[in-house]
């Protein structure tokens, strides 16, 4: 992402903003923000709340009092509330007490700043990339997703989509259809008002293959393979390619307090598995498996044994990686996949700690080639 | 003395001596007039209240006029022009003015400094 300059970050365009947003008309600036009209600047700032949206009685009060629908399902949405990271890590925790105090400081050290506030989406970028007004305090119903969703998402799922992992191809709906995120993840679906999840693969998938591309549900077009393969694999079986694994992220603070974080280096994995999310809503058999950046030890800086039911999880995900290709190394012919043992997960992928957690996803079987 | 004379004269005199006994008459009204002094206290206290008032109200006026002439600001803040609400006007005239955020916008050191590998 272009870097924005500090001057930017707090720039309000006299046009776009105060002449034009409606948002303008409504509040004064200390009306949200708290601080005072002063003219000398650290007595303007006194008290003053950069991020207004941050909090839930502020985006209830603020937000609420037009965007009620709304905001009342965004407060309670992973993207706010990010506790999709409480359902994962809670199911590894042990049951001492210890472990959840020690859960929740590292919580609030390293993964609070992950939540999305109405603001990081629709006036400024998100904290984790440098925050800052990015349109002169405009409000937009949609930025640029370069300056929201790849702000946090960009690692992974950004260097999938727009083809930045050397040697793999970008995903089809950026390089022919040039969709930007929103295109199939929804505003209904960022505010959580398509029900409330636990994580993010709770419930039905959202957003689905079927809904653009209805004729390729199984039985209901001509293209054999759908129709042979698709109650059993997910789309991304076929249809995805390499993607990023990662490997334990250790979290601790300085002696100053600052949090920070150590993370083995990523490697690049394509690997099937059975499906760990197995459900009416997600029926198939095999799924595409992303390596988590857990271990054993990633908490230890705040507690000994934190993770003390680490096996309650596999490290290998449920994972839809973003790199979506009509024709993939897999679907070339039947045997490129049938029998293939380089492309289903084994343990000769694991690490010791995690070979127990893992053998729910760990085919025991291939599907034995057919020759062709 | 000539009759013709006393003729007009009499009732001249006579209508004179009624208005004289007029004013006469309201003489003695006046003599029940002290009550009222009694209340006239009462009321120099309200009727002296305005006279206080008025003066904050003029010398408001001069003091509050040359003010404007006195300040620069309307030369020096072309941007801040369309202020759209009361309290703002210093939020907005400096959050607008792009010279002075350069000169005063400092960049927040980054939190996690020691951080090592991807995000």
């Amino acid at each position: 992402m272009p870097p924005v300059e500090a001057w930017q970050k707090v720039f309000v365009d006299p046009v776009k903003f105060v002449e034009n947003d409606m948002h303008a008309k409504v509040a004064t600036c200390t009306q949200c923000h708290g601080g005072t009209d002063a003219a000398e600047m650290a007595a303007a700032h006194e008290g003053m709340t950069k991020n207004v949206t941050a909090q839930v009685e502020m985006v209830t009060e603020k937000c609420g009092s037009c965007h009620k629908e709304i905001t009342g399902a965004q407060v309670k949405s992973l993207h706010f509330t990010a506790h999709g990271y409480d359902t994962i890590i809670n199911q590894r925790l042990g049951d001492a007490p210890e472990s959840h105090a020690a859960w929740e400081e590292a919580r609030a050290n390293h993964c609070s700043s992950c939540h999305a506030s109405c603001a990081d989406c629709h006036v400024s970028q998100p904290a984790s990339v440098g925050g800052g007004l990015v349109s002169g305090h405009q409000f937009k119903a949609t930025q640029a997703f370069t300056k929201t969703c790849t702000g946090c998402h960009g690692s992974r799922i950004n260097n999938e989509y727009t083809g930045r992992n050397e040697g793999v191809p970008a995903d089809v709906h950026w390089t022919q259809g040039g969709m930007p995120c929103f295109k199939c993840h929804t505003g209904d679906e960022m505010h959580g008002m398509t029900g409330e999840k636990a994580e993010r693969y709770d419930g039905p998938p959202s957003p689905a293959c079927l809904d653009c591309h209805p004729e390729v549900a199984p039985g209901k077009g001509e293209i054999m393979q759908h129709n042979i393969h698709g109650e059993k694999l997910a789309c991304q079986v076929c249809h995805s390619v390499e993607n990023k694994s990662c490997y334990s992220c250790h979290v601790q603070t300085s002696e100053e307090g600052v949090p920070y974080y150590k993370i083995e280096p990523s490697v690049m994995t394509f690997k099937i598995g059975l499906n760990p999310k197995k459900s009416e809503d997600r029926p198939w058999n095999y799924v595409v498996l992303r390596h988590v950046p857990v271990d054993p030890t990633v908490f230890d800086f705040y507690g000994d044994d934190v993770l003390a039911n680490f096996d309650a999880l596999p490290t290998w995900k449920y994972a839809t990686p973003h790199n979506i290709q009509r024709n993939t190394p897999q679907n070339a012919s039947c045997d490129a996949c049938h029998g293939n043992a380089d492309i289903f997960l084994s343990e000769a992928d694991l690490k010791d700690y995690e070979i127990e957690a893992n053998q729910g996803v760990i085919p025991t079987n291939l599907p034995p080639k057919t020759g062709q | 003395m000539n009759p013709r004379i006393t003729g007009w004269m009499l009732p001249a005199l006579l209508i004179l001596a009624f208005v004289v006994a007029g004013c006469g008459g309201a003489a003695p009204a006046a003599t029940q007039a002290p009550p009222a002094p009694t209340e006239a206290p009462a009321q120099a206290e309200p009727t002296a209240v305005p006279p206080t008032a008025v003066p904050p109200t003029a010398t408001l006026e001069p003091t509050d006029t040359p003010a404007p002439t006195d300040t620069p600001a309307p030369t020096e803040e072309p941007t801040a022009a369309p202020v759209v609400v009361a309290d703002a006007t210093n939020c907005i005239a400096c959050h607008t003015d792009e010279a002075k955020l350069q000169e005063l916008a400092v960049e927040e050191p980054p939190a996690e400094t020691l951080s090592v590998g991807e995000g």
